[in-house]
């Protein structure tokens, strides 16, 4: 929780209505438009100075093709990107190719980020090549060493190729890139997941570390809720092209309101086969629709479970794609501020979530699961109150003392069904400080 | 997360990896190699050949006594260390002054199509759109118009035009034909790695960077496009030395009284089944040993400027 | 379409698996008894051929698949995992080979059998799904017509008895509208529709073991859940024996019923699945689970446990015990000296020195 209650003025890059369509073209000579995809559709974000945000989706979600836009790689076909509030859109050519250097990105495959055939000193070199003003000729060599240093590496394997490194060191390199500029925003697109699980953790660290050193901003782009969990400040959750629910990190892992944000949540495994409860979580059916051919009314309603639910309790068979209510098939749900008084509890970023029926989702999924079963039948209707305080898990969530014990926790889904867990694997580690020394 | 095997797996001892640069690594690792040492002395053999023909042999091509028609190679030391072809010339001379033409015509066309290839296939594959549209269009044009008519076509065009007779001069017309029909092998290949090389995240990553088009072609995406373009050429550099020979037959290949390999091969071809086996080998074998020599190289140089493979 | 879902499919009953496969062991029993053990890996070595030498990369590795139960073979990249089961289906590189040990699949050891015979055996009653089903499958062929190749090579089923066998098996994995999809090809389908459509081949020949190598690293949380799922419920229903192949612990934890913790072509730890992550009894395992993020971990700006350095490469493993660079315990005989995979408690063993001392330290 940051001690001043920020504001847009603080935003080192931020994004206006942001949309990016790609046309689907058909035919083999003439080739004719017959669609658009819209990859992202309408997306407004803040990243604040030295801040962390989160952003997760599955694939298709459009939070790769948003990074991309967001370093100038695409262009956006609607909407704003400002960068230190200045729109990019409307400078000129090399302003913007300096306003660029501020922003810079981490790749997610430390194998195919790197080109094969330059050396390491090449590679983060290069960044001085393309903006020669950076740093002058007779420092490079210097700022190489000190760039490599910084992230961990041996300053003396300037001379060495990518294929000598292993994952972990690869995506250091890819970081001390990046940093060569001295941007201030880095754009990381799944940094960690294509790297082992022992080497993940020294690869956020080092990011927390040089967050600290050199003041920068991330946005931090992955599928894996949990480790998002550990590195944002802010999250925001994208489904087909659209912002679903944003918001301070322990709002949104704590107390998610859209039913996404919440399936997304009980996806993820726990390590820990105590917590194993066969059919409680929230499944998730099908794959993700196409971005070509988004669903009417809300988009996620064709695998929306708390919609079926919802059908349920009206007396709709609740088990078809389309037995769900009306208005999440008809109406388009827009991002809106939950409950009151947000910005008075210092929450960075409102709190906020494009469901009609966010304020049902915690009283659905709450529930033990035992009670609840993933597929809801029409039979499950007299279980379930229909009188729930809307705001009462928002409350709770935000909180500051909010404590997952006395509450459902309606992160998991699971956690009523948890014991209080001993936790074991941290009882038994003598001194977390020996683990916690850097690779070379 | 992919696994990967031993066989890729990579030493990392600390102290040993410090490279001097690409090319001296390169070259530390071609010494170690006996099969590329014998090579490029073939290659060297063969070029110091087309350079001084003089001390390879004295006597001259042209001078053709009929009456010495089809002698059977004499041994060194001898009038005809190789024999004499039909019109009792001799087939060292021959031999010795045809290397010229042929592999300064080889050598010509092969870079020019390397080059008019490699250009055109990487802006099309680069920027794709219009200029692919052009670039696809105009190989196919071009692949299917027969070599044989294209070349006739020119024949008539040129045939009054005089040209000198200075080593450049007497192969210009097949190279010019040559290079024309020759091009479009790389620009395909060039362009299809390149499709695959510009969405790697390498090249994205100086995009992002703001790296320009033509640094992020240069740097990124012809490095790693250009290997199939290196295996093709030595096969290629043998195609053109015997397409040379088909075009001398249309009286656009190398001019009279200059002599080639391709001519000699063409005129030897006849006398194989007759008894003269020797008036095909001989340029035959030449020409085997510098593409094989030439294939060898290719390769190494190939392995040796991939860091990966070190 | 969505009645056929819950069709019962017998393809044991069509025709016997183990029928065209003339071994010289004799009858194959097809049923499955739980707990009965079904496949039998024993001190497995496998040698890579490189330029500096033959590289270990699995060295003497040991494990059970019993009928009804899941096996997790956890470990990370390079640690032989995947040629481990490689080794097992006859499908290593030809630049790799078997230098030692036996996998016992009903008594047949099918590393002495011909390279042929091997492959037919295992693949007959073994089956296999990988992390890439997109590059598992053919892109030319339709869905249908992959999943019943093997199925009409053994048993000339007819076109149209071929196509209806294919709607059954992809009902059977839960692909929506079967008998519209059976004749699409694999570009169609989505990442998560792709790994049902190489489970449903892997399932076509009714195999008793199913090895999953990575299934589910390239998908999305949301359907990774499915496909895990997916893959419980048929094991259960079937009574296969399934050996999960992954790096990811949180997986491990809500499928397998036994682990094995791989480092360096070694097992290092072999455990039933709750004392595993109750009480690791080797370094590396404890390691690993603290080195997970985890969702319910308060995670207010704390930095994660990591461990030191990064798995060996195969070929540059350390002396002694393999892990002792990186082991916050290691004590000068774990410098020289290689521990044996030994019992540390009631089925479970350690290949560490000081296991007694991490289990009797969990306790305390």
């Amino acid at each position: 929780m940051p001690e001043n209650p920020a504001t847009s003025d603080d935003a080192v890059l931020e994004v206006r209505d942001l949309a990016k369509s790609y046309p689907v073209r058909q035919g083999l000579v003439l080739k004719r438009t017959t669609g658009h995809v819209q990859a992202v559709d309408g997306v407004s974000l803040a990243l604040r100075r030295g801040r962390t945000l989160g952003l997760v989706g599955e694939s298709g979600s459009g939070k790769s093709t948003l990074a991309r836009v967001l370093v100038g790689i695409e262009k956006p076909t609607r909407g704003q990107v400002l960068v230190d509030g200045e729109d990019v859109s409307t400078m000129s050519r090399g302003a913007r190719r300096e306003l660029r250097r501020n922003v810079q990105m981490v790749f997610q495959d430390p194998y195919t980020s790197l080109n094969p055939r330059m050396s390491v000193g090449e590679i983060v070199a290069e960044p001085y090549r393309i903006h020669p003003d950076a740093v002058p000729r007779t420092g490079r060599r210097k700022a190489v060493a000190e760039l490599l240093a910084l992230v961990g590496l041996d300053p003396d394997h300037v001379h060495r190729y990518p294929h000598q490194f292993s994952g972990g060191q690869r995506q250091r390199i890819g970081i001390a890139r990046a940093l060569a500029v001295k941007p201030r925003v880095l754009v990381c697109d799944e940094p960690v997941s294509a790297l082992d699980v022992s080497v993940q953790g020294q690869v956020i660290n080092l990011l927390e570390d040089l967050q600290d050193e050199l003041g920068l901003s991330y946005l931090f782009i992955a599928h894996d809720l949990a480790v998002v969990q550990h590195i944002a400040d802010e999250v925001a959750v994208m489904y087909l092209g659209r912002v679903v629910e944003e918001g301070d990190r322990p709002a949104v892992y704590k107390c998610a309101h859209h039913p996404y944000t919440r399936a997304l949540l009980s996806a993820v495994p726990v390590p820990d086969p105590a917590a194993r409860s066969a059919g409680t979580e929230l499944l998730l059916e099908g794959d993700p629709p196409s971005p070509a051919d988004p669903p009417s009314g809300c988009r996620f309603h064709t695998r929306c479970w708390l919609a079926r639910r919802l059908a349920a309790e009206q007396g709709l068979a609740g088990d078809g794609p389309d037995d769900v209510p009306e208005r999440c098939r008809t109406e388009d749900p827009v991002l809106v501020p939950l409950g009151r008084g947000d910005g008075a509890r210092g929450a960075a970023v409102p709190h906020a979530a494009a469901c009609h029926f966010a304020h049902r989702a915690a009283a659905f999924d709450g529930r033990p699961a035992a009670v609840v079963p993933e597929d809801a039948g029409p039979d499950v209707g007299p279980d379930i109150e229909p009188d729930i305080e809307p705001d009462a898990g928002l409350d709770a969530g935000l909180d500051a003392d909010f404590d997952p014990e006395a509450t459902l926790d309606p992160a998991t889904g699971r956690a009523v069904l948890r014991p209080t867990r001993p936790d074991h694997v941290t009882e038994t580690v003598p001194d977390p400080a020996v683990l916690e020394s850097r690779e070379r | 997360m992919p696994e990967p095997t031993a066989a890729t797996a990579t030493p990392d001892a600390p102290g040993t990896g410090v490279s001097a640069s690409l090319g001296g690594d390169a070259w530390r690792r071609l010494r170690r190699r006996p099969d590329v040492i014998v090579s490029a002395l073939v290659v060297v053999f063969f070029t110091v050949m087309a350079a001084f023909p003089t001390l390879f042999t004295s006597t001259d091509p042209q001078r053709c006594i009929i009456g010495d028609s089809k002698t059977r190679p004499q041994g060194l030391g001898a009038t005809h260390p190789l024999g004499t072809d039909v019109h009792g010339c001799d087939m060292l001379a021959q031999l010795v002054h045809g290397a010229r033409p042929s592999l300064l015509l080889a050598f010509v066309v092969v870079g020019a199509s390397v080059v008019i290839g490699v250009v055109l296939g990487l802006l099309a594959g680069y920027y794709l759109g219009w200029v692919d549209t052009v670039v696809s269009r105009t190989i196919e044009v071009f692949l299917v118009i027969p070599l044989l008519l294209a070349a006739l076509l020119l024949l008539s065009l040129f045939r009054n035009v005089s040209v000198g007779s200075g080593a450049f001069d007497v192969i210009l017309l097949p190279a010019l034909v040559l290079t024309l029909f020759g091009w479009m092998g790389y620009s395909r290949y060039v362009r299809a790695s390149t499709l695959e090389a510009k969405n790697l995240d390498y090249v994205t990553a100086a995009r992002a960077l703001g790296a320009s088009d033509l640094r992020i072609m240069v740097r990124h995406v012809l490095p790693n496009a250009i290997g199939p373009v290196t295996a093709l050429v030595p096969t290629a550099i043998a195609g053109v030395i015997s397409a040379e020979a088909v075009l001398a037959f249309l009286g656009i290949g190398v001019r009279p009284p200059a002599i080639s390999w391709g001519i000699m091969i063409t005129n030897g071809a006849e006398w194989v089944t007759g008894g003269y086996p020797y008036l095909l080998l001989i340029p035959l074998g030449c020409l085997i040993l510098t593409v094989l020599a030439l294939v060898v190289l290719g390769d190494a140089l190939r392995d040796a400027l991939d860091p990966r493979l070190r | 379409m969505r009645g056929m879902t819950g069709m019962e499919i017998d393809i044991s009953g069509a025709f016997d698996p183990a029928g065209p496969d003339d071994d010289a062991q004799g009858q194959v029993p097809t049923e499955r008894t739980a707990g009965a053990t079904l496949l039998e890996v024993d001190d497995l070595a496998v040698e890579f051929r490189s330029d500096d030498g033959a590289v270990r990369a699995v060295d003497g590795l040991s494990y059970r698949v019993e009928a009804g139960r899941t096996l997790a073979l956890v470990g990370e990249s390079g640690c032989g995992k995947s040629v481990s089961s490689l080794a097992v289906m006859g499908l290593l590189p030809p630049t790799a080979r078997v230098v030692r040990g036996s996998a016992r699949y009903r008594g047949t050891d099918l590393l002495a059998l011909s390279p042929a015979k091997h492959r037919a055996h295992a693949g007959t009653h073994v089956a296999m799904v990988f992390q890439d089903a997109l590059a598992a499958l053919n892109p030319v062929h339709t869905v249908g017509y992959q999943l019943t190749e093997a199925l009409r090579a053994r048993s000339g089923l007819s076109r149209r008895e071929a196509r209806r066998r294919a709607i059954e098996l992809l009902d059977l994995v839960k692909v929506p509208n079967a008998a519209g999809r059976v004749d699409e090809y694999p570009h169609q389908f989505s990442g998560g529709m792709r790994q049902r459509v190489m489970i449903a081949s892997a399932l076509a020949l009714d195999p008793d073991v199913l090895i999953a190598d990575e299934p589910t690293t390239a998908l999305d949380v949301t359907v990774q859940a499915q496909v895990l799922r997916l893959l419980a419920e048929i094991q259960a229903e079937r009574q296969m024996g399934l050996v999960l192949i992954t790096h990811d612990l949180g997986v491990v934890a809500g499928v397998a019923d036994d682990v094995t913790v791989m480092y360096a072509g070694r097992a290092v730890e072999h455990a039933p699945v709750r004392d595993l992550y109750a009480a690791p009894a080797h370094p590396y395992t404890r390691a690993l689970l603290r080195s997970v993020p985890r969702l319910d971990a308060g995670a207010d700006g704390d930095r994660l446990p990591v461990v030191p350095g990064r798995p060996p490469v195969p070929g540059r493993v350390p002396s002694g015990c393999p892990f002792h660079p990186r082991c916050d315990m290691a004590r000068d005989v774990c410098r020289t000296d290689v521990p044996p995979l030994a019992d540390a408690a009631p089925e479970r063993s350690s290949a560490c020195f000081f296991a007694a001392e991490l289990l009797g330290g969990a306790r305390a």
